[in-house]
């Protein structure tokens, strides 16, 4: 199967000529066609992906550089927008709106000779973490559909899994594309924040957002991030630190390397399951040569509560424009402005996100904003500073990235409270701006897969790519695959 | 009871519309009067995933603005959300400054009926414009050219105590925008908008009134109309003992009312907090000492050199700083004939008077300063009278010319030469008999006829002031 | 924590409708949200200067050039009601 060759391989073979994408392309639409029905990872497919190929491999063959990812097919998570294809967040209150522009990022891609396959599945406005509260129905984990894919990346998380593309994009904005890589057994990057320009990406909570690749393997994971990374005029919060070759640099001799095992991360919260994963894994890192030493992430327990203000009410803020003035879908029969607003936003947006728009609004309102939101940020930088600290005596920080495997659908709906400190792990990361990456190293007895997470300090990308290489030999991951492709 | 028990505490804010060519935070053109969304794109359309990204030379205008306020810069200034819905706000918040403005505690002083005042300026900072709505049957459209215009918003301190005050404020103001180049100061179009915040307590109250605020006043002498009916109205209210509600208000010019906004009046939690799409504005003291030295002088100040340096009385300063191009002429044409009380009045009242009459600005004016000052040093010099400098400056401006030409190709200038006169002077006293036996009877004002005579033979060019020593002469 | 009275007054400054259900729900999900994040309160943060943008980051500033991106009709392509090419709503109240 083609679409199981690591992408710089496949790259190599179609500059060669050896492959088309069009045949890329043709696979990839078969596998979506023999596995979506069930798998529902994407929403919307692009009529034009087999003319963009033919593009490509026409240019391929007359010898043209049409980039790093020549005709590789990716897919893009719902969050992004792509110009002429509908976007919606997976939200109603989007639906028929068709940008006419593409986010940066995904002009970036294409610039390579990236080829879109389609828009992925996720949470609505990407504000969950199980997949189960799109307006396009739930995503099934590839590896058993009666558990959840992890989210809100789910769709870009379960396409990768079962081979329907080489690679896809998610967001991150507190686990959003670690948890899901993890729960579905591919590599998810959360770039360090400002490394990919946000431009065209549906804002959530803007200083905690960030787009990153998920694919098969660590290499492809670089590349793709060299693919996507770069300054971007169009974003003031973008950084204009140079893009690096990483996928040429990594360096998978962990001789030397610190990597600090925060104590908080393993608490009586995390399951025996992933416990004995990451220790396994850690007497294999030993033995390659690394050391470990405990650090001490004092604030982690205010992580969730930090967050959760902060995000809601950035999120409060951005999903104001949504009412039904010059874009999506309105309310109809409204007679006057105001119940245009109550009426299009009422029947627009889905429980979790107007529980956390009302959270937002209530966290930033006259007499709460102290003790909430200035409240929240403040202890964001006290979680900052414990990394900055930690990073004094490590290179690398190594943890759980969820407290279990990926649990069945339906079992945390219902309890937001449980559901938000499911994110305990990851989202630390985010409040820091640190770049984390997730990388598969088992499946637990129940077949269900378990990751492992590496975080860096800013803009040390190439650690986790250099540590996360040798953690996928060690294990002897290899890609491996769900039964049902 | 009488209004003068009350004194009344007005404050104004002042949003002034930058002149950039591209809005605030996208590169969409600022111009006025395009066709609807003419001038829009994504970003200022509030489209998903659009980002702002702000203007330099907006920044480096606002600065200007601080510094000519006399306020202090504020280095790393904070871009703040307003949260607040409503169809002309394209993303549902506005972006302005809260905590942390671009500019504050300043202070403008200026002269009201001959007297110095100055009133504190609190904070001066910079905000994006919303679109424009138009109510038209039963629907509002909307068009958001307007959308993400740069505004500075400048707020005095409330201590100016009289409407008069506050439009000398507001014209004072206008007049170091226009200065710095930075806004055209358009009441009538928008580019600049007056709002009034205005209170009324009984004398010798320590605490402060219930505050309206007015809007809708598109000129100086509005405001001055607007202030006034407000405080009478809220005079009113008191002494008849109901309550001043907390309120905007309109301001109706047809019928010289306010008028309360129809809509209902709920207090607004605007939930301002940093925007995270932005990052704090760099104003390094270095940049900003690099601004000041490069800015012109200020209104009042040149107004202040004048009267000092070429005796012009205040009045005259004022008008003759109005605009800078105006002054700049103004001493153009001094350093060229070096005459400054000559270049006042004829500045003022023979060159503004053709202008106003033409309906031209000083730019456009036909005689150029160093023209008018060629004309001016003739007048100087003797070579011709004021009388006609001023047909020769009608000459200048309807048909061009130097001074020097008109006057030599028309034979004007000015007969001084003593045996000249004195022959044209003994004409006149041989063909007038009766007249003179009058003056010599003692009929003074027949003095006047005999130099109207002497006028009319040498075509007005007579020198004046030695036909009259000389008739007297003559006379005796 | 947080009682019916305010759920309602967050959910008008959002401009969001809540059917009865609606009410009760989300005001039982809030307020175990908000004692979860009461903890915070245990944290002395009077010295701590708050962090807004956790990278570091120059500030870009935009040189003040028109430039059009996108035309009328493009921007207008999406409207839900329009009259030529201003958008259209009901009227303000």
């Amino acid at each position: 199967m083609k679409l199981d060759t690591p992408i710089h391989q496949l790259v190599k073979k179609l500059k060669l000529g050896e492959l088309k994408s069009l045949d890329l392309v043709r696979e990839s639409f078969n596998q979506i066609e023999r596995l979506d029905s069930d798998i529902q990872s994407f929403v919307l497919l692009n009529e034009k992906a087999e003319e963009a190929a033919d593009k490509v491999d026409q240019k391929l063959a007359q010898g043209e550089d049409v980039g790093i990812l020549a005709g590789i097919p990716i897919a893009v998570k719902e969050m992004f927008c792509v110009k002429n294809m509908e976007t919606t967040a997976c939200s109603k209150i989007l639906k028929g709106f068709v940008p006419p522009y593409s986010a940066s990022v995904v002009n970036k891609v294409e610039a390579e000779g990236a080829i879109i396959i389609g828009k992925t599945n996720c949470d609505e406005f990407a504000m969950g973490s199980s997949n189960e509260s799109s307006t396009n129905g739930i995503v099934r984990n590839p590896w058993d559909f009666k558990h959840v894919p992890g989210g809100s990346s789910g769709g870009s998380a379960a396409c990768v899994a079962s081979r329907m593309v080489s690679a896809s994009f998610g967001t991150d904005t507190g686990g959003s594309i670690r948890q899901p890589a993890s729960f579905t057994g591919v590599v998810g990057l959360k770039p360090t924040y400002g490394r990919v320009s946000r431009y065209g990406i549906v804002a959530f909570a803007s200083s905690l957002d960030q787009a990153g690749p998920m694919t098969l393997n660590v290499r492809d994971a670089a590349l793709m991030l060299e693919a996507m990374a770069g300054h971007d005029p169009l974003d003031s919060t973008c950084s204009k630190q140079p893009i690096e070759e990483w996928s040429n640099q990594i360096q998978e001799d962990v001789h030397g390397k610190v990597i600090g095992l925060p104590k908080e991360y393993f608490d009586d919260g995390l399951s025996d399951e992933v416990r004995g994963s990451l220790e396994s894994l850690i007497g294999s890192l030993e033995r390659g040569g690394a050391k470990f030493i405990e650090i001490d992430l004092p604030h982690t327990k205010y992580a969730v509560s930090s967050y959760y203000i902060i995000c809601t009410s950035e999120a409060s803020s951005n999903l104001a424009r949504y009412d039904g003035v010059r874009f999506g879908k309105r309310s109809s029969s409204s007679t006057d402005l105001d119940a245009l607003y109550m009426n299009t936003r009422s029947e627009g947006f889905g429980d979790e996100v107007k529980r956390r728009i009302m959270l937002g609004t209530f966290a930033l309102s006259s007499g709460y904003y102290d003790a909430y939101y200035l409240k929240a940020c403040r202890v964001r930088r006290l979680i900052q500073e414990d990394f900055i600290g930690a990073f004094k005596k490590c290179d690398a920080i190594l943890g759980p990235v969820a407290t279990t495997p990926a649990f069945q659908i339906g079992e945390r709906i219902d309890d937001p409270v449980k559901m938000y400190l499911n994110d305990i792990y990851t989202l630390s990361a985010n409040l820091a701006g640190l770049p984390g990456i997730s990388v598969p190293v088992s499946v637990s007895d129940k077949g269900l897969p378990i990751g492992v997470q590496l975080i860096a300090p800013h803009f040390m990308e190439q650690t986790l790519f250099d540590i996360g290489k040798k953690i996928e030999v060690l294990t002897g991951w290899n890609q491996r695959c769900p039964d049902v492709v | 009871m009488s209004y003068s028990d009350y004194e009344s505490v007005i404050g104004l804010e002042i949003h002034a519309q930058l002149s950039t060519k591209s809005k605030l935070f996208c590169s969409c053109s600022t111009e006025f009067g395009g066709a609807d969304n003419e001038n829009t794109c994504p970003i200022c359309l509030g489209m998903p995933g659009t980002l702002p990204v702000v203007n330099a030379l907006a920044i480096e205008y606002a600065i200007k603005i601080g510094l000519s306020l006399n306020c202090t810069v504020n280095h790393n200034s904070v871009f703040a959300r307003k949260n607040y819905f409503y169809p002309d706000l394209s993303k549902g918040y506005q972006i302005s400054q809260f905590e942390k403005p671009i500019a504050e505690k300043g202070e403008v002083q200026f002269y009201l009926n001959g007297e110095r005042r100055k009133v504190g300026i609190t904070r001066a900072h910079i905000e994006e414009d919303a679109g424009k709505s138009i109510h038209q049957g039963d629907s509002t459209l909307v068009n958001y050219n307007r959308s993400s215009v740069p505004l500075v918003e400048i707020v005095s301190d409330p201590v100016m105590t009289s409407p008069q005050e506050a439009a000398e404020y507001a014209r004072t103001v206008r007049s170091i925008l226009l200065y710095l180049g930075v806004c055209d100061g358009n009441l009538e179009e928008g580019s600049m908008r007056c709002d009034c915040n205005v209170s009324v307590r009984k004398k010798n109250e320590a605490e402060l009134g219930t505050r309206t605020e007015l809007k809708n006043i598109n000129s100086f002498r509005f405001i001055e109309k607007a202030i006034q009916y407000e405080i009478e109205r809220q005079i009113d209210l008191l002494e008849s003992g109901d309550k001043v509600v907390q309120e905007t208000r309109l301001y109706d010019s047809a019928k010289n009312k306010t008028l309360s906004m129809r809509s209902k009046e709920e207090a607004h939690d605007y939930r301002y907090f940093p925007d995270p799409d932005l990052l704090a504005i760099p104003a390094p003291s270095n940049l900003v000492k690099e601004i000041e030295s490069k800015m012109p002088e200020l209104p009042v100040e040149k107004a202040e050199r004048f009267c000092k340096s070429y005796q012009v009385t205040s009045d005259d300063a004022f008008v003759l700083t109005q605009s800078r191009e105006m002054a700049q002429y103004f001493e153009d044409v001094v350093s060229r004939c070096e005459e400054p009380r000559l270049a006042v009045s004829w500045v003022i009242v023979e060159l503004l008077g053709k202008l106003n009459d033409s309906k031209l600005e000083i730019s456009e004016s036909p005689v150029g300063a160093s023209a008018l000052g060629d004309l001016l040093s003739l007048i100087k010099d003797g070579t011709i009278s004021g009388k006609i400098a001023k047909t020769v400056f009608s000459t200048m401006y309807e048909k061009g010319g130097s001074a020097l030409e008109i006057v030599e190709s028309q034979g004007l200038k000015q007969i001084s030469d003593d045996s000249a006169l004195i022959q044209i002077i003994e004409e006149v006293i041989e063909t007038n008999p009766d007249q003179v036996a009058q003056y010599k009877s003692g009929k003074e004002k027949v003095f006047g006829f005999f130099v109207g005579q002497v006028m009319k033979l040498t075509k007005g060019q007579a020198n004046p002031a030695k036909v009259n020593d000389l008739l007297k002469e003559k006379l005796s | 924590m947080i009682d019916a009275k305010t759920v309602e007054d967050i959910s008008k400054l959002a401009r969001l409708t809540l059917s009865t259900e609606e009410k009760k729900r989300f005001t039982d999900q809030l307020s175990q949200i908000l004692i979860h994040f009461k903890e915070l309160d245990k944290l002395n943060t009077d010295s701590v200067e708050p962090l807004l943008t956790p990278t570091p980051l120059e500030s870009p500033l935009r040189i003040d050039v028109v430039e059009r991106k996108t035309t009328v009709s493009e921007n207008l392509e999406n409207a839900p009601d329009r009259t030529g090419n201003a958008f259209r709503v009901p009227p303000v109240v």
